[in-house]
Formats: structure tokens, C-alpha cells, sequence
């Protein structure tokens, strides 16, 4: 990890450097395309009227958008976590069964979030339930797959202590093989939460419902509203840093740093 | 039968390989006493590890039996403690949960089992860091930690696989020195292995020299100088040089300074 010192600086460096970009793309489209490029201090002010529920977008409230991609995102990451981890477990305890499931969960993990679109069409036809089934099995595979490598990864030396202290199978996998597979099992965890927010706003913008991020910015190609675009886009950068590093920096301090369990 | 006594009897063991078994340990007979401090010295690869696998209970013996406190061995147990090179504890338990981990099968009441902690942790000298967790521990100090909860196990006999090799010199000559107290002040029978003639001479009563895989008993020997051994001392130094040469990684001829502790014991015909 970086000192402070120098991460603050890099951060600054790396916010103008964006600008510089922004600023560079706008002017070039403005000339050479003639097409309204939104500027960055056109959608501060635009974000800050939308803040203040001053405007509106396709007539909801800003809030109301955030609301609803936050939602589905919080319904099918919990749903895919909480089959994935099902599924793992009963694996970890069935072996026969987990050999049988890890070339399907592989495959799974393989197909991209959006081309289980035609699947989950015909199975729950297009509306809420539709993302959260593509959002869950975006979010399923990467805590199977993680869970069975961090249980595989366990020292050796590890089950034979816990033998040695006359420990049986089921003290030995929740208090030996589950807290060692850990690290693993966060990293697997934190993959699923960015996989599955990006298909929240992919799905949204192929199924859309009427509200959403994704459903905002795909509109925006016939409101021709890019600046409420660029909030959108915004929003969901702000949204995913927050779960990285708010959510699983949170969890890795309780657990993996506390314990110097860091890979 | 006594207790903490080791019986191994013709025990050889081998791999299934490739092409035919592979023997890893061949024919190995010897009666460790109660109480010994009994070191197992030779090349790295030659089956110490196994060894002590088989002794602890993890692999069955394809060949012999092996016998402790007159019982034979076929599983792994608490009577049996094994004492890894790398501390192996569990990170997300603080030093206290760690040895408690040993003590949880004898002490099912809370009030005994942290009496028996405090008293562990006051023989390892750590009680200022019952909760600290390992990895704010040096190397030292994790390893007495993981010798403690192979005492709280209460075994009969510690066996321990070359637990201070990967520590640096001078804190592996403290443990070496706490762990003849331990010896002499808990009576258990302790199984060492090493590949370092240094601490083979300066802990053993009687060093088992082992040859390169498939490990064979080349000398058992009694060690004829009394705890407490003087680090440096002219005696001392020339044990450790004889078992140099005894350890068959040299050519030159061991002078007969070491007395063989029973000749038919170690190699049986």
C-alpha cells in the first residue's frame, strides 16, 4: 500500500489529468463535429440542480434513479452471494457434488452477464425480476469458484493440527478450512460486487424499466440529454469506489488486516 | 507398558511411484525411554518428516509396527503432539485462542481451561501478549506459542520437526535452552529431529543418525555429556564434528570418541 503522502499527490495528479482529457475531447468534438460535448463545469451545475431535485430526468428524480439501480444491484448481489456460497458449501461437504458443479460454475462464470438476456426473458418475460436474475448470475460464479479455492488452499499443517486436537469434521470446516479460506472467499466476494454492478447498468439499459442509471443513459440517446449522461456515468464510478473501498475496506480491516491475513 | 515410552518396530515405509514402490524409511528399530530427549539427526530428504507422520498418527507404516506407551498407533491423537518447522498458527485466533485450541478436549468449563492457559502462557513467558494476535509476534515468540499448544494437549510424547531451523541463531539457542527445561521440568518423552549436528549434540540423549533417503539407521549414539552442556565447550565441539562425519555427507573416518548405546539395537540384521 502507498504512504499517504505519496497517494494524496498521485490522486490530485491523476483528477487533473482527467480533466485535461475531458476538457481536450469536448473542445475537439465542439470543432470538429459541432456537436454540443457537455463540459465539466456545464455538468457540475447541471449536477447540482438535479441534487437539489430542481430538475428531473424523464421524469423522476435523480434520487429516484440511484434508488432503483441501487436496488437491483442489492437484490442480486445478495441473491447470487447467497446461492453461491449454498452451492459452495454444499460442494465443500459433498464432494462427488462439487466435482460435478466446478466445470459448470466455470462455464457460467465464462458467459457475460448480458447474453443471459434471451434465457432470462423466457423465464421471467422482461421487468424488475429480469435484471435481478442477470445480476445474480453474474454474481454467483466468482464466490463458488473463490470459496472452493481458498478451502483447497488450506495448509496441510492446518487439518492435521485440528485432528491432533481431536476436532471433528464439522468443528474442523466452520472453525479451520472456512476462516483460512477467507481471503480468498473476500477477493471472490469483491469480484461479484464490480461484475454484478456493471450488469446492473448494462441490464437496465436492455431491459429497461423506466427508471435506473443504466436506463438514464441509454435514453439520453433520444433526449439527446448527454449531460445527465455524464451524471449518470459519474454516479456509477462513485457508486462501485464506495462499495470497494467503503464495504470490502471496512470488512478487510475487521478481518484480514486485523488478523495479517492480507495476500 | 510405560508411559511415553516409543516402540518403533521394523517400521519402514514407501510411496507408491511410478515405477514400483519407493522406500522412504527402511527398517527402523529403537526404544525411545520415557522421558528422553531422543534426536533424530540427518540429511534434508532423507524421511525425517515421515517419520514423525507416521509416529503422529497421519500415514500407517507399510512395514512394522510402531508402539507408544504400549498402545499401537493408528490415527492421530492429542497423546501425540506434532511441532511443525513453521509455527502454523492460526492467524485469525489471538496467542490465547491458539493454545486454548489444545486445551478445549481436556477442559470442556471455562474456569479450568483459563487457569490452565494462564499457566501455559506463564511457562512460555508470554502472558503480556495473550491477546495479540500472530502476526504481531516475532518468529521466536510464534513458535513457544506453538509449542504451548502442543503442550496443552498434554501428550505423551512432543514431537517436534525441525522447529527451530527457521529461526535465526541466537533466538534458536534460547528455545533450545527452554525446551530442556521444558524437558526436564514436564518429564514428557520428546522426539527432535534435525538436520543440524550443533543442535543434535547440544539437545540429544541419544542422536539417531539417519542415511540419505531411504533413511536407515547409520549410528545410534548415546550422547556421555550431562545437561546442563556448555555451549563451546572442547567436549561438546568435538561431538558435533564426529557426527559430521557419522552423517556419511564426508569421507573422512570418524574417530571412536562416541560410545554406541546398544549396537543391536540399531540396525537389526
Amino acid at each position: 500500500m502507498l504512504s499517504f503522502a505519496k497517494r494524496y499527490p498521485a490522486r490530485g495528479a491523476a483528477a487533473l489529468l482527467l480533466l485535461l482529457i475531458w476538457y481536450s475531447v469536448a473542445f475537439y468534438v465542439r470543432l470538429a463535429r459541432q456537436a454540443e460535448f457537455p463540459l465539466p463545469q456545464e455538468t457540475a451545475t447541471a449536477f447540482l440542480r438535479l441534487l437539489a431535485n430542481q430538475d428531473k430526468i424523464l421524469d423522476h428524480s435523480l434520487y429516484a434513479h440511484l434508488g432503483a439501480s441501487l436496488e437491483r444491484w442489492f437484490m442480486g448481489y445478495t441473491a447470487g452471494v447467497a446461492w453461491g456460497l449454498g452451492l459452495g458449501l454444499a460442494g465443500a461437504m459433498l464432494p462427488g457434488m462439487g466435482r460435478t458443479l466446478a466445470p459448470l460454475i466455470s462455464v457460467i462464470h465464462l458467459i457475460p452477464g448480458l447474453a443471459w438476456i434471451p434465457i432470462a426473458i423466457l423465464l421471467v418475460g422482461i421487468n424488475q425480476r429480469t435484471a435481478i436474475l442477470l445480476i445474480s448470475l453474474t454474481a454467483m460464479p466468482p464466490v463458488v469458484l473463490s470459496l472452493q479455492q481458498g478451502l483447497k488452499a488450506t495448509p496441510e499443517e492446518f487439518i492435521m493440527l485440528s485432528r491432533m486436537c481431536g476436532e471433528g469434521p464439522g468443528r474442523r470446516f466452520f472453525k479451520v478450512q472456512l476462516p483460512a479460506a477467507l481471503p480468498h472467499l473476500i477477493t471472490g466476494l469483491r469480484l461479484a460486487l464490480a461484475n454484478s454492478w456493471r450488469v446492473v447498468v448494462a441490464s437496465e439499459m436492455v431491459v429497461g424499466t423506466g427508471l435506473g442509471l443504466g436506463y438514464t443513459i441509454m435514453q439520453s440517446r433520444w433526449t439527446l440529454d448527454y449531460t445527465t449522461a455524464f451524471i449518470c456515468i459519474g454516479l456509477i464510478v462513485v457508486c462501485g469506489l464506495l462499495a470497494e473501498h467503503g464495504f470490502f475496506g471496512m470488512l478487510e480491516k475487521v478481518t484480514l488486516r486485523r488478523w495479517g491475513m492480507s495476500r | 507398558m510405560k508411559r511415553g515410552e516409543v516402540v518403533l518396530e521394523h517400521v519402514s515405509h514407501a510411496y507408491p511411484g511410478s515405477d514400483g514402490a519407493v522406500s522412504v524409511i527402511d527398517n527402523l528399530h529403537v526404544t525411545i525411554a520415557p522421558g528422553e530427549l531422543f534426536c533424530v539427526l540427518g540429511p534434508s530428504g532423507c524421511g525425517k518428516t515421515t517419520l514423525l507422520k507416521l509416529i503422529a498418527g497421519f500415514a500407517k507404516p507399510t512395514g512394522g509396527r510402531i508402539l507408544v506407551s504400549g498402545e499401537k498407533v493408528t490415527g492421530p491423537g492429542p497423546e501425540r503432539a506434532l511441532v511443525f518447522q513453521q509455527p502454523q498458527l492460526f492467524p485469525w485466533l489471538t496467542v490465547a485462542a491458539n493454545i486454548e485450541r489444545g486445551l478445549r478436549r481436556r477442559f470442556h468449563q471455562t474456569a479450568p481451561r483459563r487457569k490452565k492457559l494462564v499457566e501455559l502462557l506463564d511457562l512460555i513467558g508470554l502472558e503480556a501478549f495473550a491477546d495479540h494476535y500472530p502476526h504481531q509476534l516475532s518468529g521466536g515468540m510464534q513458535q513457544r506459542v506453538a509449542l504451548a499448544r502442543a503442550l496443552a494437549l498434554e501428550p505423551e510424547v512432543l514431537l517436534l520437526d525441525e522447529p527451530f531451523t527457521a529461526l535465526d541463531q541466537l533466538i534458536r539457542e534460547r528455545l533450545q535452552d527452554e525446551l530442556l527445561r521444558l524437558n526436564r521440568e514436564l518429564g514428557r518423552t520428546m522426539l527432535f529431529v534435525t538436520h543440524n549436528t550443533q543442535e543434535a549434540a547440544y539437545l540429544g540423549n541419544r542422536i539417531m543418525v539417519l542415511s540419505q533417503g531411504p533413511a536407515r539407521v547409520t549410528r545410534l549414539l548415546r550422547i556421555p555429556l550431562p545437561h546442563p552442556r556448555r555451549r563451546g565447550d572442547e567436549k561438546l565441539w568435538r561431538l558435533e564434528r564426529e557426527l559430521y562425519l557419522h552423517c556419511g555427507c564426508c569421507s573422512e573416518t570418524p574417530d571412536l570418541y562416541l560410545i554406541p548405546a546398544n549396537s543391536s539395537e540399531g540396525q537389526s540384521p
